[in-house]
């Protein structure tokens, strides 16, 4: 058969097809443009703010309100967040939700209130506190637990929140505050940055410490469950209003106070005492850390003894103003290695500010001092196999090379610290490396225990940028490199650690610090040791004693090319009437002792070290990674199995983008090629149209069969 | 004699769209999965396009005339098979082999070819070419560009699927493979292959030359993006889009002639 015998024929119905092709597609394109503008009234609710997972009946976001109460006194922080649990479906509710804390937060208490009842929480072994608290939830008790992933990233858990329920839990904490350079910062993380996930494939680090160094628990903590990850949603409605309230209870008038994070109201009150208040924001105001700075008037510094008795044993703390810092005549060449983060969680504000530190750190190099850099994402890339001369035509390379980076890929930190460790270096010479990142991966212990292990002579500065960086990293990889962290929240914070990173560099506060106990029965002192000290920061040292609260305490270093002493008479100790704030203190530095060890021991002693966290947590009513904090309503409230799990999610930090990635070229949608090839065949059909408009009809008979 | 036939024609038109319906009742089951699979996100809805167009160019006259038995025994073959073996494929073999019955009663004379492929393509394929032809396609496209950027003087390291250079990396991932140009070029393909009313020899050489026809331009347009995504050319809002709907004009620009060449080169050999 051939039903094509005429070509007009062929041409009409081409022609007819694709009209009719088009007038489909036209209308399908009209219905779909109708349903995206539907308004949300017609149809009850905008697909635009819908909650992925959501079902009709489940408040998925039970996390109303977060309150937090801080009081500032001297060098101690003693903090309150109040969480509110408030479920308005109608279904039984069990909610999650990943929040930060301070990285040297003790948090020491917790209680759970539901209507006018309140329980307080039991300190646990982290699998013993799940076990009371998954019993609790099937029996239908309302139930709630604290647990800690890391030093600075608590998950909680609040089961069997009936429709109606207000379900608050408090959490108290205590930190210690030690200025920098005068200058007091206290900082409440917000949002829990999302990690670049991977296992730890650096070469393993060599040395009797970490040659058998088991990997971390990266996958399951303590108890086996799968690590604690926290849940971002775009939808800003999802984020619970937070409001905060701030005592600055030192004595005297700040010379200087400034909410470097939020706007907030300060009041002054009687006996200099000052009062901040954050009150609930319009905007967003958990996607960036609340960061308070203060200076006290006279550049005072808490210095001095304070003493504590707490369940039968003797507390101290010392803190003593380091001298003035004095400029040594002749600084010797330094080495430099600058290893560079430019991973897809940089993109953006983090890695521009990046650039902007690290070009005007290159540009101020010394002719005498030389340098390399490492860039790393997925893979690291290294400026030069040797250290370059600080020439400007190698500045200018190392600048360069910095500036082509849009931010994309993984974060593999550790093998970039292997390969910046591994660098060779003229003998003779004192190298620094100095490291930048966001620390959004989840292997500081592996880093710890790399940095520790591989370090030498060389010192290691961890400088954190972002507007919530992942503190724990940054400071822990400061604290194996014998060296300073800093955190740098934006452009504007350039200039100022770009000054105090040059000032430590050049010339620390006091080297070879040792401290003598002359008359004062201590024991317990953390730290053991203490190292150089960079900046100009009150040395500290945490400890116990026992016997009469005699004799002097004298520190000694040496600082530019001089000797110096610092002493402080016990018998003018503060006594702060056994309220347990020094013991809390103690037991969070004892904790980051004993983390630490924990990171970079080998599996056949992890177990004893994870036991002596366990009894550290219990005897302290501390929250560890091994320790957890529960409570339980003993009232059965809801029927068994019925409550729905839900995660609340965390805001993204301020910043930094979900997806950002490697720039990627794709393809355009398909109703934009549909549309093309439509487009494209309206135009051939139109010329097919005119040649048939002069060209003779064809008759009917050229349609037949043939 | 004339209303005899006309009787007989429309008698017989009723036994091939009977014959129609009754495969698409048959596989009623399928026709659910397809609706499902068209509205669950899971893939996009453009294949009702092809499926519309497959009806649209089937001529009347092909309504009109009886299926034969051949076509006939195939399509009550294929629903047999389905019925018996269905349950042990996976659901996108099941609806093919259901759409192929279709077509064994739909492909009638010239333009069968075409009419077979979209009801092919009217199928929710793109996901899985996504998944089974994604990389591959995507390690070609990356590795032509890598071949174009060194012609016009740019060294670039192709890793898998991503271009490295001294400023940094372009990968093309997933959304770049170039399948949603594939298909759309493959529908404007088979719908002229219908409407030109090729041979199935004819159709197979459109095919192949239309995938080559798309490889060439999607390697083209992610080589023109590199330029735009590394910064060495301005990137304005709508730049990058822009790009790809021009080269894809051109795609089926080249189609759309090569399918003219081979319609006017069958009419001329009858």
């Amino acid at each position: 058969m051939d039903f094509y015998r005429d070509e007009n024929a062929t041409a009409r119905r081409v022609l007819g097809s694709v009209a009719l092709l088009v007038r489909g597609v036209w209308l399908a394109v009209i219905v779909c443009l109708q349903a995206v503008s539907t308004p949300a009234h017609a149809d009850g609710g905008s697909p635009f703010f819908q909650v992925t997972g959501a079902e009709s009946g489940v408040d998925a976001l039970p996390l109303k309100s977060t309150h937090v109460e801080a009081t500032l006194t001297g060098v101690i922080a003693e903090v309150c967040v109040t969480q509110t649990y408030c479920n308005e479906g109608s279904r039984v509710l069990e909610a999650r939700y990943v929040f930060p804390g301070s990285t040297r937060a003790a948090v020491h208490a917790m209680a759970m209130t539901i209507g006018s009842r309140r329980i307080e929480a039991q300190v646990h072994e982290k699998a013993e506190a799940r076990r009371v608290y998954e019993t609790a939830k099937k029996a239908g008790q309302t139930a709630a637990l604290l647990e800690a992933e890391r030093s600075n990233i608590f998950e909680m858990n609040v089961a069997n929140i009936l429709p109606g329920d207000v379900v608050t839990v408090e959490l108290r904490y205590s930190e210690l505050l030690l200025p920098t350079d005068g200058e007091y910062e206290w900082v409440f993380p917000t949002t829990v940055g999302p990690r670049y996930r991977r296992s730890a494939t650096a070469p393993a680090p060599t040395g009797k410490a970490a040659g058998g160094a088991a990997p971390a628990e990266d996958a399951t903590d303590g108890a086996g469950r799968a690590s604690l990850t926290p849940y971002y949603t775009p939808i800003p409605e999802a984020e619970p209003v937070f409001t905060l309230t701030l005592d600055l209870a030192t004595g005297m008038t700040p010379s200087f106070l400034e909410c470097v994070s939020h706007r907030v109201t300060a009041t002054e009150g009687k006996k200099g005492r000052t009062r901040l208040e954050l009150p609930p924001a319009e905007g967003p105001a958990m996607n960036r850390d609340f960061i308070l700075r203060y200076r006290l008037a006279g550049e005072a510094l808490a210095s001095g003894l304070l003493v504590d008795e707490w369940k039968g044993e003797k507390y101290f703390l010392l803190t003593l103003q380091p001298p003035a810092k004095i400029e040594p005549s002749w600084i010797p060449p330094r080495d430099y290695v600058f290893v560079v983060d430019v991973s897809g969680s940089m993109h953006g504000f983090p890695l521009n500010t990046a650039k902007a530190f690290l070009r005007e750190l290159l540009l101020n190099l010394r002719p005498q001092d030389t340098f390399n850099v490492v860039l790393f994402a997925g893979t690291s890339r290294v400026l030069s196999p040797a250290p370059l001369p600080a020439t400007p035509e190698s500045i200018a390379a190392g600048v360069n090379m910095l500036q082509q980076q849009h931010g994309g890929g993984g974060t593999e930190l550790l093998p970039a610290l292997a390969r910046a460790l591994d660098l060779p270096r003229a003998p003779g010479i004192a190298r620094s490396i100095v490291c930048v990142t966001d620390g959004f991966i989840d292997l500081e212990a592996e880093a710890y225990a790399l940095v520790r292990s591989r370090l030498g002579e060389s010192n290691l500065f961890a400088i954190g940028i972002g507007s919530s960086v992942n503190r724990e990293l940054v400071e822990r990889l400061a604290r194996a490199g014998r060296a300073e962290p800093a955190v740098i929240t934006g452009p504007d914070a350039v200039t100022r650690e770009l000054a105090r990173f040059q000032s430590l560099i050049a010339s620390p506060v006091l080297t070879q610090v040792s401290t003598e106990w002359a008359g004062f029965g201590v024991h317990d002192v953390l730290p053991p040791a203490l190292p150089d000290l960079l900046a100009q920061r009150p040395v500290m040292k945490v400890g116990k004693w026992s016997g009469p609260a005699q004799g002097i305490v004298r520190v000694k270093g040496i600082t530019g090319e001089k000797t110096w002493e610092g002493t402080v008479d016990v018998s003018r100790a503060v006594d702060l009437g056994g309220r347990g704030l020094l013991a809390q203190l103690w037991a969070r530095e004892r904790l980051t002792e004993l983390e630490d060890l924990y990171a970079i021991s080998a599996s056949a002693h992890r177990e004893a070290l994870k036991q002596r966290i366990v009894e550290l947590g219990l005897k302290y009513n501390l929250l560890t990674r091994f320790t957890s904090f529960v409570a339980v309503d003993v009232t059965p409230r809801a029927p068994m199995d019925e409550a729905l799990t839900v995660r609340h999610p965390n805001a993204m930090p301020a910043g930094m983008a979900l997806g950002e990635d490697v720039p990627t070229t794709p393809e355009p949608e398909t109703f934009a090629l549909i549309a093309v090839a439509g487009v494209v065949g309206a135009w051939k059909m139109r010329k097919r149209v005119r040649g048939m408009l002069t060209a003779k009809r064809p008759s009917r008979d050229q349609h037949a069969l043939s | 004699m004339n209303g005899q036939r006309q009787r007989k024609t429309a008698a017989l038109l009723s036994t091939r769209a009977a014959l129609a319906l009754a495969i698409v009742a048959g596989g009623w089951a399928r026709v659910g999965w397809y609706g499902r699979r068209l509205s669950d996100g899971g893939d996009e809805p453009w294949g009702l396009v092809a499926l519309v167009a497959a009806v649209l160019l089937t001529p009347r006259l092909v309504w009109r005339t009886p299926p034969t038995p051949w076509q006939a025994l195939a399509a009550g073959g294929l629903m047999l098979g389905v019925a018996l073996f269905g349950e042990r494929m996976p659901a996108l073999l099941q609806a093919m082999l259901w759409i192929l019955a279709l077509a064994c009663v739909l492909a009638e004379g010239r333009g069968a070819s075409g009419r077979t492929a979209l009801l092919g393509l009217s199928l929710p394929v793109v996901s899985t070419l996504q998944f089974y032809a994604g990389y591959p396609l995507r390690v070609v496209i990356a590795e032509m560009g890598r071949w174009l950027l060194a012609v016009v003087g740019i060294p670039v390291e192709r890793m898998g699927v991503v271009l490295r250079w001294s400023g940094g990396e372009v990968m093309v991932d997933a959304p770049c493979s170039g399948v949603r140009m594939l298909w759309t070029a493959s529908c404007v393909a088979a719908g002229l292959a219908a409407a030109f009313g090729l041979r199935w020899t004819t159709s197979l050489l459109l095919a192949v030359t239309t995938l080559a026809i798309v490889v060439v331009g999607n390697g083209l347009r992610a080589t023109l993006l590199f330029f735009t995504e590394t910064g060495r050319w301005a990137n304005p809002e709508g730049t990058h889009s822009g790009i790809g709907v021009v080269l894809f004009t051109l795609v089926v620009t080249v189609v759309w002639r090569m399918a003219a060449r081979l319609g006017r080169s069958e009419a001329a050999a009858r």
